[in-house]
């Protein structure tokens, strides 16, 4: 019922619908030429939500230390009902395992919503994000550790 | 002239045509030029000269006079006429090549391939009397080919001859017979089937289902849908309806959804009287095809009450479960009938309110009601409903399409098309949805972005946007609307009192309506490669329904639209002439203005290397033509003499040609097809009380008397109770022409009663009168 598609050139005016915000255009690009790191998700076909998840890159690292969710984003008619976000999130997951990553992250405002899939808050002040300003202002970061 | 010196004469004439055929066009000239220098009068090479001249792209102006000069100095030439038919043919002017051509052949020519080509344009030109002729001629001299023999059975079928024609199909049947390889195999059925197809229409059809059986028999034909549709054909004309019906049963079992199998089945079965039979047929079809459409629909149009709540019921409740979403386009022919109507919706409002478990069946269930109301032209409660869709589900491009459509029922042009750029904003690739979102904003009279909005799906290469791509690729539907669009446009203008402005749109009209004529010209011109292909594809059924195509290639609705903008252009530019006054065109223009034209013309050109993007000389061209040309020519092309368009676009061009007896024709032709039609108000209108003053009294009395006939006791309130009763958008245009006082009144009922977008189309067509 549910299948994951990448974005294309033609179909990127669904992100803001979907998510409700206003992507520019520049940012919309980037998303689309992140390719398997931001997936549409389709239910039965029609377009219902949206990933985009990119690397957290310390400062002073050379590797990356795990994928972060930027956008997670269900239309509420179809939101955590047919499993539409743990579908995204398995997604994201896999990526990070491939990439041989063992850590997922999200910045959210709903942080619940997160713990239930096994998310635990992480404190984003330490050393190892500094600089990298991974939270807006009224979002709060949380981890999963795949490895566990 | 010395003997020598013609023969000499003669062999350079022969090397120039040499030259000629390998496409050598200026060294063929160069060896005229010698011979005409010796000889000026040597017609044959004055001929070719014309011909060479045409196709080397020196001096392709002056090629006609050289043609008509070899062709007065001596045109029992043979050689002389073969190269005028060449050059005729070369020009388009069929009518002539085929004179010239025959003339070859009568003058003793010896090309035999002349009469293919003569052949050619006699088809062209629908000269059905010589075409068998012609067609026979060259049979006899190459029997050898197939394609000749049926060339000759279709020039005889053209003629009316069917005899003939099947004459000659069982001649080179029976030749054949025995000699057919498997290259020929599809020829053959083709030709079978169109023997078939002669014999059928001399009525016979005992004789037409003998052939059927004969050729069935041979396994020879391919098309086994063709075999067993003329089998239940001819079976329902001889009466013998019970193995009709058989027949129609064979033909479901291939092909169960086409409903045209299931009426004619009925009317094997002869059950279409009785509801109750009828019921049962298609409850017993549904069992068989449980995947098919028609039997579970064409119930629903003849039951009423209770059954037609159940049924109806069943039928949409399944649909929207399933979440077609073209559930409502399916059950709209029943909305004919108001009370089916107040059923479906109470089906369906009753399921809307209880399903929200399965959110795509809740999502087109609202676009289901939505498009309800839209249809009973309940526009707030559509929007309404349409909102509850989007709010729910706003990733789907149908519900913004529907969105749009109530915006623009509602006269809100432009946030109609922003809508349905927000739906085209989904999909990018969806060529659909662009082409609707092009033509709202052409609704919105908004050209630039339009252009720029269709212009993803053209080739653009070196222009600014796709506009010369879409003439080139004949898109007729942008074509029309932005006509449509220019024309509002030049309205609105003249109401804003900005003459510029509107002579720069009514050019613009007058040159879409142009390109539109341009594209149906090529297409009548595009059949002409088929009169010989089609004969060696052995195609000849297929041939004949291009040529049915072709005749009433003119008369399709899409072309009625063209000429009635045309003719609207043509009379608002006698009406407004003063537009075109010097002042208006040939002001100099200041800078900015000079660099507003400039991109002007990159939304305008339509194409390349036009000297009149703004159509200002075509609009010149139709004041300074009192013979009407433009709109003459087109009259001409309409064929369907008995349609209701022929008399009203013939009445509007010989009144404005002073033709008054021909105007009185098409009043009462129309009135035989159409009595309440409201242009018969505006014909009689116009012929009591608007004929030019300078006419003879005789004609004027001949008008007089005319009128007596039908409408003597026809005056102001009866025109008002007969022709203009109806609260249509026609009835609302004829009387904004008509711009009298008396009809004002009902004009403003009329408009009142209009749907917004109705509405809005009137108010703006006021706008210039």
């Amino acid at each position: 019922m549910i299948a994951l598609d990448d974005l294309t050139i033609n179909n990127l005016g669904l992100v803001n619908v979907i998510t409700g915000e206003s992507f520019s255009k520049e940012q919309l690009e980037e998303f689309k030429e992140s390719g398997e790191l931001a997936q549409f998700a389709y239910f039965k076909e029609v377009p219902v939500g949206v990933v985009v998840s990119k690397p957290v890159q310390p400062v002073h690292s050379k590797s990356p230390v795990g994928l972060l969710i930027d956008v997670c984003s269900v239309l509420p008619a179809y939101s955590s009902k047919y499993d539409v976000e743990r579908q995204l999130l398995s997604h994201i997951e896999e990526i990070t395992k491939k990439r041989h990553l063992d850590r997922v992250y999200v910045a959210t405002e709903n942080p619940a919503q997160w713990e239930a899939f096994g998310f635990a808050v992480e404190d984003h002040t330490q050393e190892l994000y500094r600089g990298l300003e991974l939270v807006k202002q009224g979002r709060t970061l949380l981890r999963k550790d795949l490895s566990k | 002239m010395s003997k020598l010196s013609r023969s000499k004469e003669e062999s350079q004439f022969r090397d120039a045509l040499k030259c000629y055929d390998a496409k050598q066009y200026k060294k063929s000239l160069k060896i005229i030029d010698g011979v005409l220098k010796k000889s000026p009068g040597h017609a044959p090479s004055l001929a070719l000269k014309g011909l060479a001249l045409y196709y080397s792209d020196t001096d392709k102006a002056s090629a006609e006079s050289y043609i008509t000069r070899a062709l007065e100095k001596d045109q029992s030439d043979n050689v002389v006429d073969h190269i005028a038919g060449i050059y005729y043919k070369a020009v388009k002017n069929y009518k002539q090549a085929a004179k010239w051509y025959q003339a070859a052949m009568d003058n003793g020519s010896t090309n035999k391939n002349i009469l293919r080509d003569l052949s050619t344009m006699q088809s062209q030109i629908r000269d059905y009397k010589n075409l068998p002729k012609s067609r026979l001629g060259y049979l006899e001299d190459q029997p050898g080919y197939r394609a000749n023999w049926t060339a000759s059975a279709v020039a005889h079928h053209l003629n009316g001859d069917l005899v003939n024609a099947e004459k000659v199909l069982g001649r080179i049947e029976d030749l054949i017979s025995d000699k057919l390889q498997e290259s020929d195999y599809f020829e053959h059925s083709e030709c079978l089937l169109y023997r078939n197809e002669v014999i059928s229409q001399a009525g016979n059809y005992e004789a037409a289902l003998k052939d059927l059986d004969r050729i069935e028999e041979t396994g020879m034909v391919l098309d086994g849908f063709a075999l067993l549709e003329r089998r239940a054909h001819y079976l329902m004309k001889l009466g013998r309806k019970k193995e009709a019906s058989l027949v129609y049963r064979r033909l479901l079992k291939r092909n169960p959804d086409n409903a045209q199998y299931y009426y004619q089945l009925e009317q094997a079965l002869g059950v279409t009287g009785s509801s109750r039979v009828r019921l049962a047929l298609y409850e017993k079809l549904a069992t068989f095809y449980p995947k098919s459409d028609p039997p579970k629909f064409i119930p629903l149009t003849f039951l009423s009450g209770d059954e037609f709540k159940q049924k109806a019921e069943e039928y949409i409740v399944g649909q929207l479960k399933r979440g077609v979403p073209s559930t409502f386009v399916n059950v709209k022919p029943l909305y004919k009938s108001k009370s089916n109507a107040a059923t479906i919706y109470s089906i369906v409002s009753n399921f809307f309110n209880n399903t929200k478990d399965e959110p795509l069946t809740y999502c087109w269930t609202a676009y289901f009601l939505a498009q309800h109301h839209y249809h009973v032209g309940e526009y707030s409660a559509a929007l309404e409903k349409i909102d509850v869709a989007i709010g729910h589900t706003p990733t789907l491009v149908e519900l913004y399409i529907m969105k749009a459509r109530i915006f623009k029922r509602l006269n809100e042009l432009d946030q109609a098309a922003s809508v349905m750029n927000e739906g085209l904003k989904l999909d990018l690739q969806d060529r659909f949805i662009n082409t609707k979102t092009t033509k709202y904003y052409l609704r919105a009279d908004n050209v630039h972005k339009a252009i720029d909005t269709i212009s993803a799906f053209t080739k653009n290469d070196e222009s600014p946007n796709g506009l010369k791509d879409l003439h080139i690729m004949q898109s007729i539907w942008f074509l029309v609307e932005s006509a449509e669009s220019y024309l509002r446009k030049y309205r609105k203008a003249l109401g804003d009192k900005n003459d510029k402005e509107a002579v720069t749109n009514l050019g613009l009209a007058l040159k879409r309506y142009l390109s539109i004529t341009k594209v149906f010209d090529e297409f009548y011109d595009d059949q002409l490669d088929f009169h010989h292909y089609s004969m060696r594809k052995g195609t000849p059924g297929a041939y004949m329904k291009m040529i049915d195509w072709a005749d009433n290639l003119f008369d399709q609705p899409i072309y009625n639209r063209v000429l009635d903008g045309l003719s609207e252009v043509v009379s608002e530019t006698f009406r407004h002439s003063e537009l075109l006054s010097s002042e208006h065109v040939h002001r100099k223009l200041k800078k900015e203005e000079i660099k507003k034209r400039e991109e002007l013309v990159q939304y305008s050109q339509g194409t390349a290397n036009d000297d009149d993007v703004f159509g200002e000389k075509a609009l010149s061209k139709i004041l300074a033509d009192d013979k009407l040309q433009i709109l003459v020519n087109q009259q001409v092309l309409l064929h369907a003499s008995d349609s209701v368009f022929t008399q009203i676009f013939n009445f509007k061009v010989n009144f404005r040609l002073k033709k008054y007896v021909l105007c009185l024709q098409s009043v009462n032709k129309l009135l035989a097809i159409d009595s309440q039609n409201p242009h018969i108000g505006y014909m009689v209108d116009q012929l009591r009380s608007n004929l030019d003053e300078s006419i003879p009294e005789s004609i004027k009395k001949i008008v007089g008397v005319g009128l007596m006939k039908h409408f003597a006791n026809v005056d102001t309130a009866k025109l008002l109770e007969t022709y203009f009763s109806r609260a249509d958008l026609e009835t609302a245009y004829v009387l904004v022409r008509l711009h009298k006082s008396e009809y004002r009144e009902r004009l403003a009922e009329i408009v009142e009663r209009l749907d917004p977008y109705s509405a809005g189309l009137v108010k703006i067509m006021q706008l210039s009168y």
